[in-house]
């Protein structure tokens, strides 16, 4: 194909992705061409891999031939059903008539169908005279997926109709129109069909293909397919290549492990022109399963470079903005960011929220816009800032640009040195009367939760028993009855060096291996031995432990259905457990082993 | 008993017969009730009570009385619950609403973002349903919650009037396990809307499944298109709302491949996430990767703590007396003790309170008269029993009562103890009288929190909660938290005090009790408080106006003569401002009482009178406060008019004396109010049983002294066993299998061989049949330690005794029955968790419990 159009347009709209761009431009050839089997696209994420492959289709397949291609996420279509008939509904309904209801055919959408109809006719008219087609490809400008647009794609159908007719006097034309209008008033609206299996699935690939057009018929196949003439069946594209995409496709390891190698020998199977393409984010390699199949051809989309990445940042670029200015601060973020974020979308992120803060002194005319270095000094909290908590989402992007777009400009000038976190509670003790803000505030800084009494014991006596050894039980928790009391600090010291341990520094410290798991009564004996007061045993106690659970601070070991020998794990770190027993006054680093 | 033979059926429920409760009826037809045996159950089970031979009028009144009880409080608990949310909730409405409105106007971000509300509800998760029933409600319903109420701050009128479209739907980890299960439940749940014109994918024939979400996009399209040829263009389209109840317990995988789905849907279905987080932030961060924590666009929404719901509903409960029955000092500890020592939970706390009531008026035959509108036409004066004026008597507050009535009159003392007609007449006035008490004690509360929370010093500052467990106990009066408050009054400088007595008036005249009006026809005691305050300020506005006149030309005469004192005024000055300044922004920072400092300025007299001091001289007000200061440490005496410093510090006394007055007479512990026991709740061991429950040690009981359940004759304990054998380790033939094999489980070690716990268990019931073959021999060997004896003597000797038993158990017991009586106690004793067979040592079975609790 190449389209020499398309393919500046879609040069246009990737900056960095020329190659990968004319790769596969190529390897789509013309409508017809024979394809690889399976084409298998890897790169980090936000590389612009699902972007670039679904504009190539929609703006190379989009307007002639829209159903021809099946985009399908994986993470959507968890089963290999879902899968199946996903594609084989885009394939078999082209966009435009994909949301049609059942139910309702009134007249007015049976009028809209009609139109649908023409635009139909048109598209497949164009297909025959490939190449004038091409000047048509404005209409979808943007290549954002036509395909989940039907009210656009309605649109451009109706802007059609006047060409439609023009071609009409093309005998050809009319005859197709004639058979679309049959068409639709016998087959209506579109119909789910249910595909079970890689066997029915496959059978309907072939049909698809053989069927040759853009979906319009639908509920009897075989009729139609004997309806009409192999030769028109040609003109309507049964030797186009069919894509079907396959986003996320790690996906598919997990949720149909044998579908791989099926879908990698599609072609052969099937024994049309169709091809898979796999996106994902992790190699080859780990997709190899271990009776061997098909190799796909390998593509990798490779990280951008930094002029690639200010590139694509531009067209960014906010309406009104002085895009010197721009350019500069964005040079600036993709050097303060670029060590710790690969991720192009973070770095939009960030630049999309900071820009506003970095312009802001321009617009209250503390600044001039030459200033850089003053521009960079004022920016600098508020990137470390961001660095901080934006980057990883502990602030969201509302709330950031609440904070600091609301920043009054007074703290903000006295705050150079501090953090914006600092002027922001002094900001939020000022503007108290708006309590909204006030309570938001109150949520940033509360970051603890309460718990029960005597469940914040429980989860103590959890974090001893998950970090303690078993064997120093009783040195720790005995009540020894000569003192009164229990044991003291240093003879437990000693206790604890008389087992060949130092007190610190053991390669094998519970605390740097992590949470062990405990059987509960060892914890409830800590818990009852822990407290001052003395407790009866009773439900509540028992509540607590599966309320903790349920919490995610306890972590169940043994399975649900084991009722005795509950096994737990403390799933609570130190700094926590620490504020937690500073809460009920209670001395935790007095009981703990081996724990710095 | 045929009908209760049942393999499969466990536990029967028994109706009482008709004819049962028709002869029960019978037997009292004396009294004329016309109550047939159907109305058993129409009193929820309220019987009765035959001590008192109450009438069955009574027993109506007393559950009508409970019922009606019962709804106040739990109306006034509800509304609690929703103001303490108000404002939260219609932050959450807000947010909602503009989720999907307000992006235009927002800086345009890269990645279109899922708006996602992250709730904090606190930790008892079983409290969340109801609260995430009634947001969905909120959110569902077309207008925001804030109308009705003052708090709506800056929500523009349009939105209120716009037609707001919100589908919610609540997503519960039980029904998410997986992502086909949430996928199907969210989907399932939005269908079944049941909205006009909108259709349901699933029903219309087409073959899809329910967890796709073609269906939903199917749904949302057709759900739109209609109303866009109805309705004018301006309707918003509607915004699909997804709770997630409990992130917690939601599988996380499912949960990041749910948002993961929902936003890619996002530029066709415009989904918001609510999701309530028990704990805190870091469940999110930890539950989610950072590829999806990237899709969500969050804000936090703080929900009320839920021991300030606590104490919030004690407060309008209690504390105000706003319902009859009260709740005494102890189940009130046991209460608010298992509310913060266990659950947090105020479900929980209601279904206690519930209990309490119901139990106060269930088994108490006084519970009639706890009634506040309880008056000498009450039928219940009329129902009232001998039974019932005794029990008043035995009353110990009646019987104090009476005692103080002795001293001053005789005769009426006397007539109370005597003649009930009398009582009768006297019972609505000590109701009223205890009404009067609770108005006055909830007034003078207050004004123990207004005085408490006048003064920033944060040491012996209580909760409120805590203050008024004092007072239930009776300890409040004497606290050091009053005297020391009290000292505070006496140390405030003229100028903070003269405000300090405005303050207090301006409270004592808020209050709804103090209303003059209401005086004049009952003669308000609160008034007369009232009055004496008013006047000991008009006495101190005239004479502090003296003072400041007096020290214009005293001032001067301050500053020349002592230079040493002049320094420490300017400290002191500044020291008074940095006072001031802390009061102000106390005053700001509550916004009720703000007001009242505007108030304050502007009402006349006074407020003059400060100004004018304040320009007359600060040096002045400085050396008036130390004054008091002086007057106590006695350090040195300032040139001011002697006779100002003692008519002030007079005031001063005068004012404290007040309030302590106050605080004595009316937060006096509810003791000394006679027939105080009518309403106060005082019992605890009941609710323990039912809220405390104590499983283990139940088990316990019934196993080793089953005779305390069963109430069987058989098992007597034999009388001339020695007294120092409890009867829990008697091991009796008669009792139960289970209980004879738990008491020979206590005796074990930590492995148990099964063939000697057979033998010994087979002993014991041979000696069974042994005694009752030969009844009249001496039941000697019953006792514990004979068998003990037989039990180590057979482990020595197996095989002789084993055979000698065999020969004995031929003549009377069938070994098979032993053996499967055997089987069966231990099968039980398993089951409850007491042994389970171990794999060390193969006829033997690991005993799992240690310790009689």
């Amino acid at each position: 194909m190449a389209n020499p159009l398309h393919r500046e347009k879609l040069h246009h709209s990737f900056p960095g992705r020329a190659k990968q761009i004319d790769q596969i431009l190529s390897f789509m050839g013309k409508p017809t061409a024979p394809t690889p089997p399976a084409l298998f696209i890897n790169g980090n994420s936000s590389l612009g891999k699902t972007s670039v492959v679904k504009a190539i289709l929609s703006t190379v397949l989009g307007d002639t031939s829209p159903s021809h291609y099946a985009f399908l996420d994986c993470i959507e279509c968890h089963t290999p059903r879902l899968i199946f008939e996903h594609a084989i509904y885009q394939f078999r309904h082209p966009p435009s008539v994909r949301w049609r209801y059942p139910a309702d055919l009134h007249s007015q959408q049976q009028a809209d169908q009609i139109m649908d109809g023409y635009a139909h006719a048109q598209h497949t008219a164009e297909a025959d005279q490939s190449g004038s087609g091409s000047s048509r490809s404005s209409s979808n400008e943007d290549g954002s997926s036509p395909s989940q647009d039907p009210q656009m794609s309605d649109g451009s159908g109706r802007k059609d109709i006047d060409t439609g007719t023009t071609l009409v006097k093309n005998g050809e034309g009319r005859r197709k129109r004639k058979w679309i209008q049959d068409e639709i008033i016998t087959s209506g609206p579109p119909t789910w069909d249910k595909c079970e299996n890689i066997n029915e699935f496959v059978e309907w690939c072939r049909r698809i293909c053989a069927d040759g057009n853009d979906g319009q018929g639908h509920a009897s196949i075989h009729a139609k397919g004997s309806a009409y003439s192999e030769e028109q069946r040609q003109r309507k594209g049964q030797h186009d290549t069919r894509y079907l995409v396959l986003d996320r496709a790690e996906r598919l390891r997990d949720n149909a492990p044998t579908l791989i190698p099926v879908l990698m020998r599609l072609q052969e199977l099937t024994g049309r022109n169709i091809c898979v393409i796999f996106i994902t984010s992790i190699v080859w390699e780990k997709f190899r399963s271990k009776n061997g199949g098909y190799e796909p051809i390998i593509m990798n989309f490779p990280q951008y470079s930094k002029g690639e990445t200010i590139a694509i940042l531009e067209r960014d670029l906010p309406e009104g903005q002085d895009k010197e200015l721009y350019m500069r601060f964005v040079d600036l973020v993709y050097n303060v960011f670029q060590r710790n974020c690969k991720d192009l979308n973070e770095i939009r992120h960030l630049v999309a929220l900071l820009f506003p803060l970095y312009i802001k002194p321009i617009k209250e005319g503390k600044i001039q816009k030459h200033e850089g270095l003053k521009l960079h000094r004022h920016i600098q909290a508020y990137f470390v800032e961001a660095m901080d908590k934006l980057y990883l989402r502990e602030i969201s992007s509302t709330e950031w640009v609440d904070r600091t777009l609301l920043t009054s400009s007074g703290s903000f000038k006295s705050k150079h040195g501090g953090t914006l976190g600092e002027s922001l509670i002094a900001r939020s003790s000022s503007e108290a009367a708006k309590d909204e803000r006030a309570l938001m505030n109150a949520v940033d800084i509360q970051n603890t939760f309460d718990l029960p009494y005597f469940t914040k014991f429980i989860l103590i006596a959890s974090f001893l028993a998950s970090y303690n050894p078993p064997r120093l039980d009783l040195r720790y928790f005995a009540k020894v009855s000569n003192q009164g009391g229990k044991m003291s600090k240093r003879s437990k010291v000693a206790a604890a060096k008389k087992h060949g341990h130092e007190q610190l520094g053991t390669k094998l410290r519970q605390q740097l291996l992590g949470p062990k798991t405990f059987p509960i009564e060892r914890m409830l004996a800590i818990f009852y031995s822990i407290l001052d007061e003395e407790v009866e045993e009773n439900v509540n106690v028992h509540t607590q432990i599966a309320s903790l659970v349920s919490l995610r601070l306890l972590q169940r070991v043994t399975p649900m259905d084991k009722l005795d020998s509950i096994k737990c794990k403390c799933n609570v770190s130190y700094d926590t457990i620490k504020a937690i027993a500073k809460s009920i006054k209670f001395d935790i680093d007095r009981y703990l082993y081996d724990f710095a | 008993m045929d009908e209760f033979d049942s393999l499969t059926e466990a536990v029967f429920l028994v109706m009482p017969r008709a004819e049962a409760v028709v002869n029960r009826i019978k037997r009292k037809g004396k009294r004329g009730s016309l109550l047939t045996g159907g109305d058993h159950f129409k009193f929820d089970g309220f019987q009765q009570l035959t001590d008192v031979n109450e009438p069955w009028e009574a027993t109506e009144i007393r559950h009508a009385l409970f019922n009606k009880e019962w709804s106040l409080i739990s109306s006034r608990i509800e509304n609690v619950m929703l103001s303490m949310n108000t404002m939260v909730l219609s932050a959450i409405y807000d947010f909602v609403e503009k989720a999907y409105t307000q992006k235009m106007t927002r800086t345009v971000m890269p990645i279109q973002e899922l708006p996602t509300g992250l709730i904090f509800a606190g930790i008892n998760i079983p409290d969340h349903d109801l609260l995430f029933q009634q947001l969905a409600q909120i959110l569902a319903a077309p207008t925001s919650p804030m109308i009705d109420t003052e708090l709506s701050l800056d929500i523009p009128m349009e939105t209120t009037q716009k037609n707001v479209n919100n589908k919610v739907v609540i997503l519960q980890s039980k029904d998410c396990i997986n992502l086909k299960a949430a996928l199907k439940s969210m989907i399932q749940q939005f269908l079944g809307l049941n909205m006009d014109g909108a259709i349901n994918s699933l029903e219309s024939g087409l073959k899809l499944q329910n967890h796709d979400m073609f269906v939903l996009e199917q749904w949302y399209r057709s759900l739109c298109t209609p109303q866009e040829e109805k309705v004018a263009n301006q309707q918003r389209q509607p915004t699909l709302v997804v709770i997630i109840q409990d992130f917690e317990s939601f599988d996380q995988d499912t949960l990041q491949d749910l948002v993961t789905i929902c936003s890619n849907y996002q530029d066709r279905i415009p989904f918001v996430f609510l999701m309530g987080l028990a704990t805190s932030i870091d469940a999110l961060h930890q539950g989610l990767p950072k590829s999806v924590l990237s899709l969500m666009q969050t804000r936090k929404f703080q929900m009320q703590q839920s021991s300030e719901c606590l104490t919030a509903i004690i407060e309008d409960l209690f504390m105000h007396g706003n319902v009859s029955v009260m709740i005494g000092p102890l189940p009130m500890k046991q209460l608010i003790d298992q509310f913060m020592h266990y659950n947090f939970s105020v479900s929980g706390f209601v279904a206690n309170l519930k209990y309490i009531v119901m139990h106060h008026f269930y088994a108490n035959p006084l519970s009639i008269l706890c009634d506040r509108a309880l008056s000498s036409q009450s039928r219940a004066l009329e129902l009232l029993e001998v039974g019932h004026y005794d029990h008043i008597r035995m009353l110990p507050s009646f019987q104090r009562y009476v005692e103080s009535k002795v001293e001053v009159d005789p005769q009426e003392g006397e007539m109370l103890l005597l003649d009930n007609e009398f009582l009768k007449l006297q019972i609505p006035d000590m109701v009223r009288d205890l009404q009067e008490y609770h108005r006055n004690f909830a007034l003078v509360f207050e004004f123990l929190w207004f005085l408490q929370a006048r003064f920033t010093i944060a040491i012996l500052k209580k909760s409120k909660r805590a203050l008024y467990f004092m007072a239930l106990e009776g300890t409040l009066t004497d606290s050091t938290s009053i005297s020391f408050l009290l000292n505070l009054v006496r140390k405030m400088n003229s100028n903070e005090m003269m405000i300090f007595i405005e303050d207090c008036l301006q409270f004592f005249k808020k209050s709804s009790r103090c209303r003059p009006k209401a005086s004049v026809e009952e003669g308000n005691i609160m008034d007369k408080e009232l009055l004496i305050l008013q006047n000991i300020r008009d006495r101190m506005v005239e004479l502090l106006g003296d003072i400041s006149d007096d020290s214009v030309t005293s001032s001067s005469d301050v500053e020349d003569g002592d230079q040493e004192m002049k320094e420490g005024d300017d400290t002191e000055q500044n020291e008074e401002a940095t006072q001031m300044k802390d009061s102000d922004r106390w005053a700001l920072a509550n916004g009720g009482t703000s007001k009242r400092v505007l108030n304050r300025q502007e009402t006349a007299g006074a407020p003059i009178f400060i100004k004018k001091r304040k320009l007359v001289s600060v040096k002045a007000n400085v050396a008036e406060g130390r004054q008091t200061r002086i007057a106590k440490k006695t350090r040195e005496t300032v040139r001011i008019p002697k006779g100002a410093l003692g008519t002030y510090t007079v005031l001063v006394t005068e004012v404290v004396d007040l309030f302590e007055r106050l605080f004595k007479t009316y937060l006096s512990h509810h003791s000394i109010m006679p027939l105080h026991e009518v309403f106060y709740y005082s019992q605890i061991k009941i609710q323990q049983k039912a809220f405390l429950p104590q499983p283990r040690v139940s088990i316990q009981t019934a196993l080793g002294q089953p005779e305390l359940y069963l109430n069987c004759k058989c098992c007597q304990v034999p009388s001339n066993t020695a007294a120092f054998i409890s009867p829990a380790e008697m091991v009796l033939s008669t009792q139960h299998d289970t209980c004879i094999l738990y008491k020979l489980y206590v005796e074990c070690g930590r492995m148990i061989n099964m063939y000697d716990w057979f033998t010994a268990f087979g002993m014991i019931l041979e000696r069974g049949t042994q005694s009752d073959n030969q009844q009249d021999r001496s039941m000697s060997n019953g006792d514990e330690s004979n068998t003990l004896a037989h039990k180590r003597s057979k482990k020595r000797g197996k095989v002789s005794m084993a055979a000698k038993s065999k020969s004995l158990k031929e003549q009377n017991l069938d070994q098979k029955e032993v053996q499967a009586r055997f089987i069966s106690g231990v099968a039980e004793l398993q089951f409850m968790g007491f042994i389970k067979p171990t794999n060390r040592k193969t006829d033997h079975v690991q005993r799992l419990t240690w310790g009689n609790i």
